[in-house]
């Protein structure tokens, strides 16, 4: 038979040879691995062929086995091999036949959900050798046989970057940008862990994911922001998918890490530390295959969300002539200057937090054949909210807590027959997501016990426990919640009683609220593979979740009831996919996915009637086919590929929709719809055609070009709204067109990753989210959505030791060798529109008008400087971590009233022109004096010296801090690794 | 290498950077040697320390969130600051209230005692005046009924359940025996000099002052001074106390300084009153005064137990520094301090244009009442010698 062309031209093979080959092999072997569309698992696959190289002809019969894990299989009459239910990690694979040189490959990656491919050629020999040891370790740089636009990052890249959370690091990938995935809304994309969908379906759209990983506990993120295949639901824009790392079966090993900056200067510190421990390995006594691993983050922060210029007041550079008149005129004369930004300082006071990232994972490999994982996660987030209304309020301040417990049973079955693999998984996970919002005392969250800055102890919110007593009980007892005053304060400001309604300065804010949900996760995955790497899969899977929302905006008034609701959602869904290569250049995948979901309310079917009927809101379902091509051209050599795929793509609204319910941040935004119970699925259509190149074998460039078509969005908007004014519908379009381009390059000691993409997001309305004006009914204009942002640019650049460690680079001496090693990210980016699916309501307002550009430069740097004596392979690591390098005051927001950081006159005007109760002149001795509104100093305040001052206040209390992007920091740490 | 570690990890141990802290008010300005307490445009006046000096008790006009009366009691930090209502059962914020007046603090329990008035009116209304003595006053007197109370400040009983002592100031009667004109009656009054220098001055000869065991109160009715238990339900005289008003209970308890005025010569006058109608004036009521003009103030001192009160200086408004050695009093020019025996005088300085003086129980500081040009007063403190 004649030998087929090998798809690996590109490469080199493995092969059986002398020493200087393979020599030359150890260093450097790129793009050995196909690998084929992504499976949610969290095990992976090696498959591949074997040859003759001296005649070209498959060889049958040969033995590919994994000793470490008592896992082999033997090749089929066409030389194609299978060996599946491989937990992902590095093994070291042994290729044997009788009267050939075996072959022994070291470290071979095996990655979660995926599928390695191997060309491999035997060199016959009569005499016996040694086997040619290989070591193979590379992370493709195109991926041709994938029709998915996807990114991954792996868990040694993820403790290399400059990155505190994990969502830093999805964001260096293209076509993320501020937790949008190409241009889509917070709440697009769906959450996997180890295979198993975690959603935050209840609020993702305001809240995001809620649920947490640290870097540090996770051995690779997957991120498709394209062409996902038909066992991803509950996505329009994204999916995310996370593998946990699991303990070496042969070892244990560990790492500690402290990273603070309290060290740094003042204008590079946030008053953050963060200590990491990791620790995994081998439970002997529980048998061959158990391991354990457990990960901890915790984190004390002085300020739980630093802005650039800290607490900062408008500047005569950020507003209008008006306004900027006015702020000359107060600086301009010493008695009336101290008016003038009365309160600066580096930070955001009352922003303290910690949080806590706690995940242990159990493996046991009950025989060849069965796999049995459980992890088990806890979050504790909990921080003060700065608030500018309620600076000079010591006594009462806003603070949220999200908890959260998630605990998961993974079962993998796996046969290996004829070089066939069958793999049935099944998963139950457990998840509660719980977030508290109220009033807290800054006296108790800073009196606290600390660990550098980690605190010990909950933060104790007023009234809590009587906000989660069961309604009934508290709708029976008309009281108002313990610990909360009705707000107000003559008083207490640096402006006294100038600033009466314009800051609350005794009482507190009125906000109590919390959302609870929980759910029960079922997901069964049946999966064929051939060995000519064919796969068949079938899936189901089912959520029941509780639902649980609580709101009381003015919890100080004993008559204010509660907006509460509880319910039962479920989400069903099955799947059937199939990815199929009919010729080894070329793979179809294509796939069909049904979903089901049901709200689990009742509703009336007129709210103003209470004696209208009730219904139950029925299931909604949708049917979401996808298809997706990919290969490589012929006479490439493999190294120019090309991708095509079409999705439907459909999601179940967040489930807070189905409720009345204030949207988003309530300080801020205010607006308040009303539920509806009947949501329909969002849905739409995504094409998208790629193209990849391998340039020598050190560079790859991928560009892709996509559309998505997205209706039924939820929304608020009035005109398009249903029977109630305000309602929540699903009549909203949105179109998203882009450009994306990413190249790869790898050298000895140098590695490089960089994204670019240019979109363009337009739709009728997002008015959802924000009241944006009335839109008439039919419309189709188009507008700019929200988070329409055109350019968005990521690098990473990886140095010396950082390269090689996360094989971003291949290993070898020189700079890779080096016990240096440097991690530079960029992240640059255009602005969002100021104003979006505005009418012409104000001619003034200039509808293009964009935010700026925002620039981020962070860097990390490590040196390995000294080994821990009596522990071969042990470390100490000096970690510098910069974030914000350049210090660049990004402005992320602007005001909508006048276009600026600075509000428009008329807004400072309306603020100081609340009415007051002071009666003038005030003199020195009573409590509403203050002396830095008695301008000239006579003990006496009167009326002309009050307004002065309150115009001052106004101003105060709009101050920008919240509209800048994250700070200058710098971090200092130790590493200890075992 | 370990050095340096160790230097790092020593470092962790003690560096840190605290959260921003939240904005705090300003502590009060204090400026040494003489200082201004008050400012409000209204008339503050009558100064008392309270018993650990920390703060000072007065009468303000009232400004703000204050009640809504002529004469509120307030106390304010010895080094200024805000004043608070100290009876708010009394006088609720934005309420209006009956005033307080003329203070005195209780050195050992803190009580204080407060004066008030229930009945100021003149003799009968009427639009237009004619007596015939062209130098007579215009006005009749106008101290009729008041009484003295005793109260613990924070106390949340009702005003009623003060310990009360009834005053009644003589110079007005009503003779109904003879009808001149077919009037009812005709109106008997005495304008005696303490009536005089209430229309003229708003001055309160009531002024109570504590024993040094809180035991009694001394006080006047204008004419003479009246020892008082509170509890009791009437007082007894302090015999040879003439014209006696502001008394001031010395620091040993055996002596009693007063301002003393003295009577110049008397003249009678009768007075007619008219109400204008829309025939012309009409007669409403006849007044026979007796009046005196007015003589010297002086600053006087008895024994408790009665005795010869001896003049020690011309003055007004006594009041003894802690240690018995002087005794402060108002001239027109200041605040001036005489030995009890009268043989050295000083001069307070800081204190022109001062009267109503209270030494601090310190000794310290003197706190007083300074009019404006508006007749308006406010309270300061000056150093003491």
């Amino acid at each position: 038979m004649i030998g087929t062309p090998r798809p690996l031209c590109r490469t080199q093979r493995i092969r059986g040879h002398d020493g200087r080959l393979a020599a030359a092999l150890l260093l450097f072997l790129p793009g050995l691995f196909w690998t084929s569309p992504a499976r949610a698992q969290t095990t992976g696959r090696i498959q591949g062929s074997v040859i003759d190289i001296s005649n070209g002809q498959p060889l049958a019969g040969v033995l590919i086995r994994i000793d470490a894990l008592d896992q082999s299989t033997l090749s089929s009459e066409a030389g194609r091999f299978v060996l599946a239910g491989l937990p992902a990690g590095k093994h070291d694979v042994r290729v044997q036949l009788v009267g050939y040189k075996p072959l022994d490959l070291q470290s071979v990656v095996v990655a979660a959900s995926r599928a390695s491919e191997l060309a491999l050629e035997l060199e016959p020999t009569a005499v016996p050798v040694e086997p040619l040891r290989v070591e193979a370790e590379r992370v493709p740089l195109i991926e041709p046989e994938v029709s998915e636009t996807r990114e991954i990052v792996r868990g040694k890249a993820l403790r290399e970057l400059p990155v505190t959370t994990v969502s830093e690091a999805v964001e260096l990938t293209t076509g993320v940008s501020d937790g949008h995935f190409r241009g889509g809304r917070v709440g697009q994309e769906t959450y996997l862990v180890d295979g198993m969908a975690i959603k935050n379906q209840v609020e993702g759209a305001t809240e995001g994911q809620g649920l947490q990983f640290s870097p540090t506990a996770l051995s690779e993120i997957e991120v498709i922001t394209g062409g996902f295949g038909a066992e991803y639901g509950s996505s329009l824009s994204g999916v995310v998918s996370y593998t946990t790392r699991r303990g070496d079966p042969e070892r244990w090993s560990g790492a500690g890490q402290f990273l603070t900056d309290r060290l740094s200067p003042e204008d590079a510190s946030v008053g953050q530390s963060t200590l990491n421990l990791t620790a995994g390995g081998p439970l002997r006594f529980l048998g061959d295959g158990a391991t354990l691993f457990a990960d901890l983050q915790l984190q004390g922060l002085q300020d739980a969300e630093p802005r650039a210029r800290g607490l900062t007041c408008v500047q005569t550079g950020d507003a209008d002539a008006e306004v900027a008149a006015a702020i000359e005129g107060y600086q301009s004369s010493p008695v009336t200057a101290p008016l003038y930004c009365p309160y600066e300082q580096p930070g955001l006071p009352y922003q303290q937090g910690d949080g806590l990232i706690g995940f242990l994972r159990f493996d046991k490999r009950f025989s060849t054949r069965f796999n049995l994982a459980a992890t088990l996660l806890r979050n504790r987030f909990q921080r003060e909210l700065y608030t500018p209304e309620l600076k000079y309020n010591p006594g009462s301040q806003l603070g949220r807590s999200t908890e959260a417990w998630m605990g998961a049973l993974i079962l993998d079955h796996v046969t290996q027959k004829n070089g066939h693999a069958i793999n049935l998984t099944a998963r139950l996970a457990l998840q509660r997501l719980d977030r508290y919002l109220g009033v807290v005392d800054p006296a108790q969250v800073r009196d606290r016990s600390t660990v550098l800055g980690f605190g010990l102890s909950d933060f104790d919110f007023a009234g809590e426990s009587f906000v989660r007593l069961p309604i009934e009980q508290q709708l029976d007892s008309v009281v108002a919640v313990p610990g909360y005053e009705a707000p107000g304060g003559i008083t207490g400001s640096p402006f006294g009683a100038a600033a009466e309604g314009i800051f609350t300065t005794t009482g507190s804010s009125g906000l109590a609220a919390y959302s609870r949900s929980d759910f029960l996760g079922t997901d069964l995955v049946g999966e064929l593979i051939t060995a000519d790497g064919n796969s068949y899969r079938a899936g189901f899977q089912g959520k029941f979740y509780q639902v649980e929302t609580y709101e009381r905006t003015r919890a100080y008034l004993a008559g204010s009831a509660p907006n509460y609701a509880r319910f039962y959602p479920t989400t069903l869904a099955g799947y059937l996919d199939a990815s199929i290569r009919p010729d080894p250049l070329f793979t179809i995948t294509a796939g069909v996915r049904v979903e089901g979901f049901q709200s689990g309310l009742d509703f009336s079917l007129d709210r103003s009637d209470f004696l209208a009927p009730v219904a139950s809101a029925d299931w909604k379902l949708n049917v979401t086919p996808r298809l997706g091509v990919a290969g490589a051209f012929r006479n490439s050599a493999g190294r120019s590929a090309f991708r095509f795929n079409y999705a439907r793509v459909a999601q179940p609204p967040d489930f807070q929709f189905f409720i009345d319910n204030t949207i988003g941040d309530s300080l801020r935004t205010d607006v308040r719809r009303q539920g509806n119970p009947n949501l329909a699925f969002e849905q739409g259509n995504a094409f998208e055609a790629g193209f990849s190149q391998l340039f020598g074998d050190v560079v790859g460039l991928e560009v892709t070009a996509y559309m998505k078509n997205l209706t039924d969005l939820v929304t608020g908007s009035i005109s398009l709204g249903g029977s109630a004014p305000g309602q929540f519908t699903t009549g909203d379009k949105g179109t998203v067109k882009g450009l994306e381009l990413t190249l790869r390059g790898r050298w000895p000691g140098f590695g490089l990753s960089a994204g670019y993409a240019l979109a363009e997001a337009t739709g009728i309305t997002s008015g959802a989210f924000d009241d944006s004006g009335t839109v008439p009914p039919g419309a189709t204009a188009e507008f700019p959505l929200p988070f329409d942002r055109r350019h968005t640019f990521d690098a990473s650049v990886f140095l010396g030791r950082a390269a090689s460690a996360t094989e971003a680079a291949p290993p070898g001496g020189g700079l890779a060798g080096s016990p240096l090693g440097l991690v530079v990210t960029a992240r640059v980016r255009s602005g969002y529109p100021l104003y979006s699916g505005v009418q012409d309501l104000d001619p003034s307002i200039d509808e293009d008008q964009r935010l700026p550009w925002t620039s981020v430069f962070d860097a990390r740097f490590t040196w390995r400087f000294a080994n821990l004596p009596g522990c071969e392979g042990c470390a100490l690591r000096l970690v510098v971590d910069g974030k914000n390098l350049f210090g660049t005051d990004n402005v992320i927001a602007l005001r909508r009233d006048s276009g600026r950081l600075a509000p428009s006159p008329d807004t400072v005007l309306d603020l100081a022109g609340r009415p007051v109760t002071s009666t003038f002149p005030i003199p020195r001795e009573s409590e509403r004096y203050s002396p830095l509104v008695d301008l000239n100093g006579n003990g006496l305040i009167t009326a002309t010296e009050f307004q002065t001052a309150r115009f001052a206040a106004a101003l105060d209390a709009t101050d920008p801090s919240l509209l800048f992007g994250e700070p200058r920091q710098l971090r200092l740490g130790l590493e200890v690794a075992f | 290498m370990p050095l340096a570690v160790g230097i790092l990890l020593a470092g962790f141990a003690w560096a840190c950077h605290d959260a921003p802290s939240p904005w705090e008010p300003p502590t009060g300005e204090t400026v040494p040697g003489v200082r201004r307490l008050t400012f409000s445009p209204g008339d503050d006046r009558s100064p008392a320390w309270s018993t650990g000096g920390d703060s000072i008790f007065y009468v303000t006009e009232g400004y703000g969130d204050l009640a809504r009366s002529t004469g509120v009691l307030v106390s304010i930090p010895r080094e200024g600051g805000f004043a608070e209502s100290v009876f708010p059962i009394l006088q609720p914020a934005r309420a209006s209230a009956p005033p307080v007046l003329t203070p005195a603090v209780d050195p050992g329990s803190g009580r204080i005692a407060y004066a008030q008035l229930l009945q100021i009116e003149g003799v009968c209304a009427a639009d237009s005046t004619s007596c015939d003595a062209t130098d007579s006053a215009s006005a009749p007197p106008r101290l009729q009924i008041g009484r003295l109370r005793v109260r613990v400040p924070g106390a949340p009983t009702p005003a009623d359940q003060d310990a009360t002592l009834p005053l009644s100031f003589d110079g007005v009667s009503f003779d109904d025996s003879r009808h001149p004109f077919d009037l009812a009656g005709v109106w008997i009054t005495s304008l005696h000099p303490f009536q005089r220098r209430f229309n003229d001055e708003g001055f309160l000869p009531v002024r109570p002052s504590w024993d040094p065991t809180g035991d009694r109160l001394v006080t006047s009715d204008g004419l003479g001074l009246w020892l008082w238990r509170p509890g009791e339900a009437a007082a007894t005289q302090v015999p040879g106390t003439y014209d006696a008003s502001s008394p001031a209970w010395s620091p040993d308890g055996r002596s009693i300084a007063f301002t003393r005025y003295e009577r110049g010569p008397e003249f009678r006058t009768t007075c007619q009153r008219f109400s204008a109608g829309s025939k012309g004036p009409a007669l409403v009521c006849v007044e026979e005064r007796t009046e005196w003009l007015s003589g010297r103030a002086l600053v006087s001192v008895i024994p408790v137990a009665g005795g010869v009160a001896v003049d020690l200086v011309e003055g007004t408004d006594p009041a003894w520094s802690p240690d018995g050695e002087w005794i402060y009093y108002a001239r027109p020019d200041g605040i001036w301090r005489i030995s009890p025996d009268g043989g050295v005088l000083e001069r307070i300085v800081g204190t022109a244009g001062g009267s109503e003086p209270a030494a601090s129980p310190d000794g310290a500081e003197l706190a007083f009442t300074k009019r404006g040009e508006d007749g308006k007063g406010d309270i300061w403190v000056a150093p003491l010698p």
